[in-house]
C-alpha cells in the first residue's frame, strides 16, 4: 500500500538560535541537540533563528449540566513562534501551534481533576513540540 | 495690484516648484506677490505660505518678517501631514506656531500609531487570532494592512468656535464638536466647552463635555480623555446598559486608567436598580519577573438582602531567580449566592469552589520542587474539597548511559473543611522511583520501564465504608513494569493538488501492576481519569495517589495523519485505541462497582484542520461488550473570515449528558451582524444557556443588543438583556465589557476589530 519505514528527515539547518520563552523550550532544545544541531547564542552564526513568542493556555467550559454545573472542560495550549532563515531578509509571519483536550469534570473531585488537567497539559506540550519540529523539518534552505 | 502699495513691489506671478522646503525656511507664492524688503511678504489670490511640513493657503496672506506675524484673511487653510484646518481667518506667530483661528473646522485621518513598546504590551493580548495556516494569515494581514491606510472608517472631524495654537503639537479648542463619522454623517458628536488636542500623543482632553447621539445628548461628563488613534489611553470605556431578572435595570460605566506601559487599572460603577450601587475595580501589572491581577467588587448595602456584598481576587506570580518562582491566588466572595445573583457570565455563575492558594516552585535541569498551601471557599455546600496544608512535591530526573531515571515524591497533609462534617484527615507520603531505557530511531521506539511506588498514610478518623474500626496507619508498595513501543510508516500522497505525507503509527503498550487491597484507604484527591487517547496509556487509571489500579494489560493504538509536505502542518489525524486486560480489574473507588471485562471501551477520534477556516473534532467511545455507545462528541468550527463563524457541537455521555451547542456570528447585510448561542440539554429537555444578539456597524459607531438566559449553579435561572454603544475611536483599548459574548461564542470578533475589507462587504 506504499507505506515504508520512516526515513530520517533531519532539519537541514546545522546551527539554530533559540530565543524567547515557552514551556516547551527545554524539550525543544533537547529535540534539536539530539539531531546533532548546534544551538548558538549569536544570531549571526545561526542558519535558522526560532523565536518562541508566547504560550497561551485556555480553559473553556465545554458542557454544563441542566442545572448550570460544569460537566466537561476543554483545554487549549498554544505556542506562538516565528522563524527566520539566515538567507531571508525578514522574519516569516508568526505561526501558532495548537493542541486541544477535553475532560469530564465534577466539583467534588476537584483535586483529582486538577491533576488530570496538569497531565493533559503535559500531553499537549508534547503534541505542540512535535508540531514545531515538523514545521522546522519542512523549512528549506534557499536554493 | 493695489494702488496704495509702496513702489518697491515686484508684481509678477511667481511659480514655486513643489519641492521640499529647507528646514526653517519660509516660502510664499500666489497670483500676486508683494515684497517689502525685510519687512513684509504679501500674497493674494491662491496664496500659499510654506514652512517645514506646514502649508497655509488663503485669499490674502500677509507675513510680517520683523515681528514673525502671519495674517491670513479669507479661506484660511492649514495643512499639516494628515490634518487640515479651515477657517475664515488666521493669525499666527509662524516660528513658534502660536496663534488663533476662529470658526474652524478640522479634518484628519488617524495615522497608524507610532511604533512603541507600549503597543506590544502583553496586557493587550486578550485577542488571540489562530493562525494555523500561514498562507491565509498572509492574505488577511495584507488585506487589513492596506485597508488601514485607505479606510473611510477613521476620519476625524472637529468644528470649533475658536482654536488657539499653542506650539507645534497642541491645539486648544473652545465650543468644539468632535466626531469620527464621515463628512455626510452626523450620527454622534462630543460637544465640549474646551477641547485640547495633542498631536504628539494623539490624544484629546475635553472638559464640560457631553456626548450627543442622533441629536440626543446621552452622557455628560465634566472631563473626558480619549485617544484618537485607538491607543491604550486612560478614558471612558463603552458603558453597558441592561436589565436582569435578579438585579433589575443596570448600568455599568467603566473607566480605564493607563498608569504606565506595564500597569493599568479599570474602575467601574455599576448601578443595579434592585440592589444599589456596586463599585468594581481591576488592577493589572506586569514586569519582567512578575505579573499580577487584582479584582474587587463591593456593594455596601444590597437593598434586597440588606447585606454588604463583595468579591475579591488577588493573584500574583513572581520569578525570584532562574530557578525559584512563586505566587498566590486568593479569591473570596461574601456569600454563596453572590455569583448567581450578581453575574451573568456562565464561567462565573458555574463556580462552586474558589481557590485560596499560595505556591513556591523550584526548577532546574534535573530537579523540580513545588510547595502549595491551598483551601477552597465552597459555595454549594455539597462539593467540599480537602485543604492541602501543605502539599510538597519533588521530582528528580537524570540520564546515565542511555538510562533515564525519574523519582517523584510527595508529602501532603489533608485537612477537611469544618462544614463537611467528620472526614478522615492526615498526612500521606508517596515515593516513586523508576528507571527506563528508551531506544529511539527514525522509524520507531521501544521503552522498557520499571519502578516501585510506595505510599504511607498517617490518619485521624479514618473509618472506611464497610469497616467498623478506624484504620489510621496504612501502607502500600507496588512494583510497576511497562514496555512502550511504537513504529512510524510514511507514504507520499496527493489530495486536492496538495502533497501530503500520510503516516501510519501503531503503538503497543504493555503494563503490569500487581493487585493490592486499597479499600481501607481514604479518598483525598483521587478520581477515575476520563478515558481518552492520552489516558489510555496511563500507568494508573486513577488521577491521584489514593488508588493504584492493578494491571496486566496491553494497550493497542493506531494513529494516521496527513501532514502537508510543504509546511509541515498536520491537516488530518485519526486514531483508534483499545486496552485488553489479562487479569480482572480489582481496584475501585468506594460505592462503585467493578465489572470483569476483558477489554476496555474502544476509542476512536478524527480531527481535521482544513486551514484555519474549518476545524472538526470528533470522538467516540464504544463499549463492545454491551454494544453501547458510551461517549460521542462532535465539534465543528467554521470560521471563513473574521466576523463570520459558525460552531456546532454535539456531546453525549451515557447516563450523564446529551447536549447540542450551536453558536455563531454572521454578517446579515446592511451593516447588521447576528450573534447567537444555544446550549440545549436533550437529557434535561431545557436550554442550559441561550443568547441572541444583534450588532449594527455604522462605521463610526457600533450598537449591540444581547439577550441571554443562564442556568446558574446556586440559584434559579437568570435572564439578562444588555445594550451597548461604542463610538469609534473613543473607547480605549483595555478591559472589555463584552466578555459575555466572547465567552459564549468561541470565535466571536468585535465588529470594530474586524478588518475593514470584511466590514465593507457587509455594508451593502
Amino acid at each position: 500500500c506504499g507505506f515504508h519505514l520512516r526515513q530520517p528527515a533531519p532539519i537541514v539547518f546545522k546551527t539554530v538560535q533559540l530565543t524567547g520563552s515557552s514551556l516547551v523550550m527545554p524539550a525543544l532544545r533537547k529535540s534539536l541537540t539530539s539531531q546533532g544541531i548546534k544551538l548558538v547564542e549569536n544570531s549571526e552564526e545561526a542558519e535558522l533563528r526560532v523565536e518562541l513568542l508566547k504560550d497561551e493556555n485556555e480553559k473553556r467550559i465545554l458542557s454544563l449540566s441542566g442545572t448550570g454545573v460544569v460537566r466537561e472542560y476543554e483545554l487549549y495550549y498554544r505556542v506562538h513562534f516565528r522563524t527566520k532563515i539566515a538567507s531571508d531578509a525578514t522574519w516569516a509571519l508568526p505561526m501558532v501551534m495548537e493542541a486541544r483536550r477535553d475532560y469530564t469534570y465534577n466539583d467534588s473531585s476537584l483535586l483529582a481533576k486538577q491533576a488530570e488537567e496538569k497531565r493533559l497539559t503535559e500531553g499537549m506540550q508534547t503534541d505542540v513540540l512535535n508540531g514545531i519540529m515538523r514545521r522546522l523539518s519542512a523549512l528549506k534552505k534557499a536554493e | 495690484v493695489r494702488a496704495d502699495e509702496p513702489p518697491t513691489v515686484i508684481e509678477t506671478p511667481i511659480m514655486v516648484a513643489e519641492t521640499a522646503v529647507l528646514p526653517g525656511a519660509i516660502e510664499i507664492e500666489g497670483d500676486t506677490l508683494q515684497l517689502r524688503i525685510d519687512r513684509q511678504l504679501r500674497a493674494t489670490g491662491n496664496a500659499i505660505i510654506r514652512k517645514d511640513n506646514q502649508k497655509i493657503t488663503g485669499d490674502d496672506i500677509r507675513y510680517d518678517m520683523q515681528n514673525d506675524e502671519l495674517q491670513v484673511d479669507g479661506n484660511a487653510v492649514i495643512t499639516m501631514g494628515q490634518a487640515k484646518i479651515t477657517g475664515p481667518m488666521l493669525r499666527m506667530r509662524l516660528s513658534e506656531s502660536i496663534g488663533e483661528m476662529r470658526d474652524v473646522s478640522i479634518e484628519f485621518k488617524s495615522a497608524p500609531p507610532p511604533p512603541s513598546d507600549q503597543d506590544k504590551s502583553p496586557l493587550l493580548s486578550d485577542e488571540a487570532i489562530l493562525i494555523s495556516d500561514p498562507k491565509r494569515y498572509l492574505d488577511d494581514s495584507l488585506a487589513s494592512g492596506t485597508e488601514n491606510k485607505q479606510s473611510n472608517f477613521d476620519n476625524i472631524r472637529i468644528s470649533a468656535k475658536q482654536v488657539l495654537f499653542e506650539g507645534q503639537d497642541v491645539k486648544r479648542l473652545s465650543k468644539a464638536s468632535y466626531t469620527s463619522c464621515p463628512a455626510n454623517s452626523d450620527d454622534w458628536y462630543i460637544k465640549a466647552n474646551d477641547l485640547e488636542l495633542n498631536d504628539y500623543t494623539r490624544t484629546g482632553d475635553a472638559t464640560n463635555a457631553y456626548i450627543q447621539f442622533k441629536g440626543v445628548p446621552i452622557l455628560y461628563t465634566p472631563w473626558m480623555s480619549f485617544s484618537y488613534n485607538n491607543q491604550r489611553k486612560s478614558g471612558l470605556l463603552a458603558p453597558l446598559m441592561g436589565t436582569t431578572s435578579r438585579s433589575g435595570f443596570e448600568l455599568l460605566t467603566p473607566y480605564y486608567i493607563n498608569i504606565s506601559p506595564d500597569m493599568d487599572a479599570t474602575i467601574a460603577t455599576r448601578i443595579l436598580s434592585k440592589r444599589g450601587l456596586q463599585l468594581q475595580g481591576e488592577f493589572r501589572y506586569l514586569g519582567e519577573n512578575y505579573s499580577g491581577i487584582n479584582n474587587f467588587e463591593y456593594l455596601d448595602k444590597d437593598s434586597t438582602t440588606e447585606e454588604t456584598r463583595y468579591y475579591a481576587k488577588l493573584a500574583h506570580t513572581q520569578q525570584f531567580s532562574d530557578h525559584w518562582s512563586g505566587g498566590y491566588n486568593l479569591e473570596k466572595v461574601s456569600d454563596d449566592k453572590y455569583f448567581s445573583e450578581m453575574a451573568t457570565r456562565i464561567v462565573v455563575t458555574s463556580r462552586v469552589n474558589l481557590p485560596q492558594t499560595a505556591f513556591l516552585n523550584y526548577h532546574d535541569e534535573h530537579l523540580t520542587f513545588n510547595g502549595t498551601v491551598q483551601r477552597y471557599q465552597n459555595l454549594d455546600n455539597v462539593s467540599f474539597v480537602y485543604q492541602r496544608l501543605p502539599q510538597l512535591t519533588m521530582t528528580y530526573n537524570n540520564e546515565w548511559k542511555g538510562f533515564t531515571t525519574q523519582t517523584t515524591s510527595q508529602f501532603v497533609y489533608f485537612d477537611s473543611m469544618k462544614e463537611a462534617g467528620t472526614l478522615p484527615t492526615g498526612s500521606r507520603f508517596s515515593l516513586y522511583p523508576s528507571v527506563s531505557y528508551p531506544v529511539n530511531t527514525s522509524f520507531g521506539y521501544i521503552t522498557p520501564k520499571i519502578g516501585v511506588h510506595t505510599i504511607q498514610y498517617n490518619l485521624n478518623d479514618n473509618r472506611p465504608v464497610g469497616y467498623n474500626n478506624e484504620y489510621n496507619s496504612l501502607q502500600r508498595t507496588l512494583p510497576i513494569v511497562s514496555l512502550d513501543s511504537g513504529m512510524y510508516f510514511d507514504r507520499e500522497s496527493t489530495l486536492f493538488d496538495t502533497k501530503y505525507t500520510n503516516t501510519l503509527e501503531p503503538r503497543v503498550y504493555y503494563l503490569y501492576v500487581p493487585y493490592k487491597d486499597q479499600s481501607k484507604f481514604p479518598i483525598f484527591d483521587t478520581a477515575l481519569a476520563t478515558l481518552n487517547q492520552n489516558s489510555i496509556f496511563n500507568e494508573n487509571q486513577f488521577n491521584g495517589d489514593d488508588r493504584f489500579s492493578n494491571a496486566n494489560q496491553v494497550t493497542l493504538a493506531m494513529t494516521s495523519r496527513f501532514i502537508d509536505s510543504e509546511t509541515g502542518i498536520e491537516r488530518l489525524s485519526t486514531t483508534l485505541g483499545q486496552r485488553f486486560y489479562f487479569d480482572d480489574l480489582q481496584v475501585s473507588l468506594p460505592n462503585t462497582s467493578l465489572n470483569n471485562r476483558k477489554s476496555s471501551d474502544i476509542l476512536a477520534g478524527f480531527t481535521a484542520r482544513l486551514s484555519s477556516r474549518l476545524n472538526l473534532d470528533t470522538f467516540w467511545q464504544y463499549d463492545p461488550d454491551r454494544s453501547n455507545m458510551e461517549r460521542n462528541n462532535f465539534l465543528l468550527r467554521y470560521n471563513p473570515e473574521p466576523g463570520k463563524s459558525l460552531n456546532f457541537g454535539y456531546r453525549y455521555t451515557a447516563n450523564t449528558l446529551e447536549q447540542l451547542d450551536v453558536s455563531g456570528q454572521w454578517p446579515l447585510g446592511n451593516r447588521w451582524y447576528g450573534i447567537g448561542r444555544l446550549n440545549y440539554s436533550i437529557r434535561d429537555n431545557n436550554a442550559v444557556q441561550s443568547l441572541a444578539g444583534l450588532e449594527y456597524d455604522a462605521g463610526c459607531w457600533q450598537g449591540r443588543a444581547v439577550m441571554q438566559r443562564v442556568q446558574t449553579a446556586t440559584a434559579n435561572a437568570n435572564y439578562a438583556m444588555f445594550f451597548q454603544l461604542e463610538l469609534g475611536g473613543l473607547t480605549s483599548i483595555g478591559a472589555n465589557p463584552l466578555n459575555i459574548v466572547k465567552r459564549n461564542i468561541p470565535t466571536y470578533m468585535r465588529t470594530n476589530d474586524i478588518p475593514g475589507i470584511y466590514r465593507e462587504q457587509n455594508v451593502e
